[in-house]
């Protein structure tokens, strides 16, 4: 089963509306079919306040049920936080 | 009720060609004998041991052992060649042992390599792959290749019971071969 | 096109199909598809080979199989006609000798065929190379290209359990076992690149494998603990490769991807990985009991250190990249040690009309 991209970045800019109206932004780096990987990037270079964004683990479990709304099967998310350092 | 052609999947049988086996019919002495053993089976190796000093004994000039020790690669290359040495070398030969499904397979494969080379042979196997082993004589086209069975299982039995077994089957390898009564010398 | 094949009228109906070929004897126990005309000749539509084209003598009742015969069992098994060709090349490598088909399709070894496919074709085929690749998640082609193989032995070879094959337990990859290789997740060279082929053919590597050995981990996070863990577990002493001789055979290690990252990490040339394996796939002698000690002995398989070693080569233990993400597990396919891996491209007429 082939993984859409659409419906991840779809689901990626869902979660990204929220973030935006504190000032962050999600970026969807990649959607790849082929290794299953989706990269995502999250900006927090307009927030005033980092912590009060997601924290990074509910953020990561936040897009993950969004994707999963969408895109059935497997797929690993790697996201870049700058909050981890 | 409504049909539909299909083409049969299975293949057509063989056509079954016997070539022909070769027997002694003669006495033991003086005869050059062949005996393939295989590293896997520790009790045929016992028996072959027994049966070179018996086939000794009752007057044959010599005995050439060969053992098998692979199916494929190098080690598989060198045992069919070397199979295919012992039958240039000798009058005839016993071939065992098979006593599982591919060493049942190879053991008549050699057996019939012999005897495509026109050499009194015996094929040894146990009683539980005598059936393959008759069968795979026949898919190689040596239908009536001679077949010795041994009693089942083989490997795991002591020494002594291995050399009674030896005892008791030595007559049948000879008559199987085709061996003439005035070379049997006792058992 | 002109068929060949002896042709019989059956029932339309599947069930009566289903029956009638349980009674036959052409089939493994499931329901099969019709090899009419149309779906023959469908399948010999992406083939450059004729029809008539001999693929080889099958044992082990030397069963000639033309290609024909060969797609009336695709047929059966409802092999898609675009992969036809890997049904082919799948044979063509068991049928290699150094495969050693005669000894395999007769042993009480439960050794099977199984399919590794490589190369462009995986996803359009349904070849299986994620999460449940091995079993669930049912692309046609794992399903149908296996046991396509697995009815041309049974059906042209004359392969049946209890009669000309000796094996004693069978196993579940004898309806048909195909998967591929996650490519694109492994951090290695390709199974069929190391093998030397280019990456834009499709490949079929046959692997006579004994079953499936399933490992797994959940504390270890250290690539050599795990790896070591591994080689350790392939080299069970009941394993085949201890019976006959140590340069014989392969053992294929299929690593989820999570750990081939790992793995990749560590040793990124995959000559080191198998090196790394190989050094640690041994068990002591005196594991074994005496009778099995002596054996051992006597087969010149023990080396320094009374250190028994599965395999005499590095090479002999073949990691492919497959699985899920879930991470966790790898699985070993061990070997029957008498037969040699072969590998072999498909050859597919591109625009599927003669």
């Amino acid at each position: 089963m082939s993984m859409d991209p659409q419906g991840v970045a779809d689901a990626v800019d869902e979660v990204g509306r929220v973030l935006r109206a504190d000032g962050a932004d999600l970026l969807l780096v990649e959607a790849d079919p082929k290794t299953l990987r989706i990269p995502l990037r999250l900006r927090l270079d307009r927030v005033e306040c980092a912590d009060c964004v997601l924290p990074p683990g509910q953020l990561a479990e936040t897009v993950t049920q969004a994707i999963r709304r969408r895109v059935p099967g497997e797929f690993e998310l790697l996201l870049e936080d700058p909050r981890n350092g | 009720m409504s049909t539909v052609m299909i083409r049969r999947p299975t293949a057509p049988p063989v056509a079954e060609v016997a070539a022909p086996t070769f027997r002694l019919d003669r006495p033991l002495t003086d005869l050059r004998a062949g005996i393939r053993t295989d590293a896997a089976w520790r009790s045929w190796r016992l028996l072959a041991s027994d049966w070179e000093q018996r086939l000794r004994a009752d007057g044959v000039a010599s005995v050439t052992t060969v053992e098998t020790h692979g199916q494929v690669g190098d080690t598989g290359a060198a045992d069919r060649s070397h199979i295919g040495a012992l039958a240039e070398a000798v009058d005839f030969a016993i071939v065992g042992l098979g006593t599982c499904g591919s060493c049942t397979s190879f053991a008549i494969a050699d057996a019939v390599a012999i005897e495509q080379r026109e050499r009194p042979v015996v094929a040894v196997v146990t009683d539980e792959f005598a059936t393959h082993g008759r069968n795979m004589a026949k898919h190689l086209g040596h239908g009536n290749l001679s077949v010795l069975v041994l009693p089942y299982p083989l490997e795991a039995r002591p020494d002594a019971e291995l050399l009674e077994i030896s005892a008791a089957y030595y007559p049948q390898a000879l008559a199987l071969l085709g061996v003439s009564r005035s070379a049997e010398v006792g058992a | 096109m002109t068929l060949t094949g002896a042709q019989v009228e059956v029932p339309a109906d599947p069930r009566a199909l289903y029956e009638l070929s349980l009674i036959e004897q052409w089939g493994d126990g499931a329901p099969v598809l019709p090899p009419t005309d149309a779906a023959i000749e469908a399948l010999l539509a992406y083939t450059p080979d004729p029809a008539d084209h001999v693929v080889g003598v099958l044992p082990p009742q030397y069963g000639v199989a033309t290609v024909e015969l060969v797609a009336a069992n695709a047929a059966m098994a409802g092999v898609q006609p675009e992969a036809f060709p890997l049904v082919l090349a799948a044979l063509e490598a068991i049928l290699v000798p150094e495969w050693n088909a005669f000894g395999l399709t007769t042993t009480t070894s439960s050794v099977f065929p199984m399919l590794i496919v490589n190369g462009p074709c995986r996803d359009d085929l349904g070849i299986d190379y994620r999460a449940g690749c091995m079993g669930g998640a049912a692309g046609r082609g794992s399903m149908t290209i296996g046991r396509a193989v697995s009815l041309c032995l049974r059906n042209i070879g004359g392969q049946r359990a209890g009669e000309t094959s000796r094996t004693v337990f069978g196993q579940p990859a004898r309806f048909g076992m195909c998967f591929g290789e996650w490519e694109e997740r492994s951090p290695w060279p390709s199974l069929a690149q190391r093998r030397g082929f280019p990456t834009d053919l499709d490949v079929v590597t046959v692997h006579g494998g004994k079953g499936t050995f399933p490992l797994a981990d959940i504390h270890n996070d250290d690539p050599r603990g795990l790896l070591f863990l591994l080689a350790k577990s392939m080299a069970y002493p009941l394993a085949n490769m201890y019976l006959g001789n140590a340069d014989n055979g392969e053992v294929v290690l299929a690593v989820n991807p999570m750990w081939a990252e790992r793995f990749g990490a560590a040793f990124p040339e995959m000559t080191d990985l198998q090196a790394y394996l190989h050094e640690h796939a041994w068990q002591p002698l005196d594991l074994w009991p005496a009778a099995n000690r002596d054996i051992l002995v006597a087969k010149g398989r023990v080396g320094r250190r009374n250190r028994v070693f599965l395999t005499a080569h590095p090479n002999q233990i073949v990691p492919v990249v497959c699985g899920g993400l879930g991470s966790l597990h790898a699985v070993a396919l061990p070997s029957f040690g008498e037969s040699a891996m072969q590998g072999v491209a498909a050859r597919t007429l591109t625009s599927g009309a003669r």
